[in-house]
């Protein structure tokens, strides 16, 4: 090799040729996202993390706890947000390809370590591998595609990012059945398989993501897609005008945005959090129905990720956020009305269809940062606001389980105890549209002088 | 070979998201089924979820 050929994982290496398609991009930051999206199954491993040393049955004075188990998951999540807002200027000035091998590198590298921990029941190794090291992998492997998909497709970014972050929701769906598929190939009648499987999925994640990394590519300066004609940079249907991640998150449509993803967030966990059970108290229903109906609210999470951003495209971004919170509050406002009426078709769909929009709001997002900001450094700029959910995903469940523990020590009954959490979704949700209605284009003064 | 490298990408992700999909419809079948009577709504009997925190969403 030359000393002028740049490196395999340089930005300029990932510079495509003439020929290249671009719908090659979308299955290469699909492989990634739909690997790191695991973490969503990690709940399979619990109970069997907490039976390591007991065997058949948990060992209260030795074994870990479910919830010691449950901050393993927690951290995860904290080290994704934290990773995302400070590597987000590194991902953008690195390009895909780099990031996403660091992405699989602390990904599977925190799986193996993790695995070791659970060999040596160590705990504090599987909060350092899966956790630490495992979250800032999501972190990156979350963002690092993010501005390269925008950039291949500047005539449909919303459906180009939707594809991606779908892949993340199909990601939980593939984890946890994958997660017990493993454990009951590997388990034996002392041991129940966890760190075979973690060592398992370490290098079935690191070979589809390396394979995404491999795959993707950056457009040349110049290029545009066939017959395309850019809208006019700041118009309503073409990007913002460059902004700078360190400009952006000081300017008031930076936080508004910030308040919309955090009110989606908090909001949509009033159903997806309790949707086994709620399905069981309303209606009566059995375990498993129970267990069918949050099967198919993820279905939809899934699917919502696509349609909805892509509709983003047609519509623009502020129509379909308000969408989402207007029609989202009357939806969770009609929520007890099925069960008052005994409908469980009723409730399903309007839940499912409530969830499609929850799955869209995450979907959207980026396109909205980029109408708002330009491409520049929308990679980084999402980085930053993803602590929105970071924050709404800790604080909200909390929240919910405070009002609904202290409506029923308060001695309400059990439908109405759930009245009082979809009352305040829906407020929530009117909160994210007031914040959606005020976005306004950013002021010219934080635009960069020199425009990329 | 842009072809050949076309398909084998998309098959690639699509082939473990539709087991994942397969699955979760499966899973989601008991809700379709029939046997699961709509009963009268528990009234009066706490969601046994409420003294554990929810589970936190997907981004």
């Amino acid at each position: 090799m030359s000393n002028d050929s740049p490196h395999f994982l340089s930005r300029e290496a990932t510079v495509a040729g003439p020929e290249f398609s671009r719908w090659l991009v979308p299955p290469a930051a699909i492989a990634v996202h739909m690997c790191i999206g695991e973490v969503y199954g990690f709940s399979v491993f619990n109970e069997p993390l907490s039976r390591l040393l007991g065997g058949a049955a948990h060992d209260p004075t030795r074994d870990w706890t479910i919830p010691q188990i449950g901050w393993i998951y927690s951290i995860a999540l904290v080290l994704l947000g934290l990773s995302a807002a400070v590597f987000g200027k590194w991902v953008e000035r690195s390009g895909p390809r780099k990031v996403m091998v660091a992405s699989a590198t602390c990904f599977c590298s925190g799986l193996v370590l993790s695995g070791i921990g659970v060999q040596q029941h160590w705990l504090w190794l599987v909060y350092l591998g899966y956790g630490v090291i495992g979250g800032i992998g999501l972190g990156l492997g979350y963002i690092a595609p993010v501005s390269t998909l925008m950039k291949w497709f500047p005539d449909r970014p919303g459906m180009a990012t939707g594809m991606a972050i779908m892949g993340f929701g199909g990601g939980a769906l593939i984890g946890a059945p994958l997660g017990v598929t493993l454990m009951s190939f590997f388990k034996t009648a002392t041991n129940p398989g966890v760190a075979s499987t973690f060592f398992t999925m370490a290098g079935l994640y690191a070979a589809w993501m390396l394979f995404g990394a491999w795959l993707v590519r950056v457009p040349a300066a110049d290029w545009k897609p066939a017959g395309w004609k850019p809208a006019a940079t700041g118009s309503k249907a073409g990007p913002g005008q460059a902004v700078s991640v360190d400009t952006a998150w000081k300017t008031p449509q930076f936080w508004l945005l910030w308040i919309v993803l955090c009110m989606n967030v908090s909001a949509g966990i009033g159903i997806l959090g309790q949707a086994s059970l709620m399905c069981q108290d309303l209606f009566g229903v059995s375990a498993a129905v129970g267990g069918g109906f949050a099967g198919l609210l993820s279905l939809f999470n899934m699917g919502g990720r696509f349609f909805w951003s892509s509709v983003s495209d047609l519509t623009g971004r502020k129509t379909v956020y308000a969408i989402y919170f207007l029609l989202g509050a009357l939806l969770y406002v009609s929520v007890p009305w099925t069960q008052k009426i005994g409908s469980k078709s009723l409730f399903v769909a309007v839940t499912a269809l409530i969830i499609s929009m929850y799955g869209g709001g995450f979907a959207t997002i980026p396109a909205y940062l980029r109408d708002l900001f330009g491409t520049h450094q929308v990679g980084a700029i999402h980085g930053r606001l993803i602590t929105a959910w970071s924050l709404a995903a800790i604080v909200g469940p909390q929240l919910i389980n405070y009002i609904s523990t202290a409506k029923k020590k308060a001695g309400v009954p059990a439908a109405e105890a759930y009245n009082s959490t979809l009352y305040l979704m829906s407020g929530l949700l009117l909160i994210g549209l007031i914040a959606n209605l005020l976005v306004r284009p950013v002021d010219a003064r934080h635009h960069l002088k020199t425009q990329p | 070979m842009q072809r050949l490298l076309f398909i084998i990408a998309w098959i690639l992700v699509i082939t473990p998201l539709s087991w994942g999909v397969a699955r979760s419809i499966q899973r989601s079948m008991p809700l379709f089924t029939a046997g699961t009577p709509i009963q009268a709504p528990q009234v009066g009997v706490g969601p046994t979820n409420l003294t554990h925190p929810t589970t936190p969403s997907r981004p």
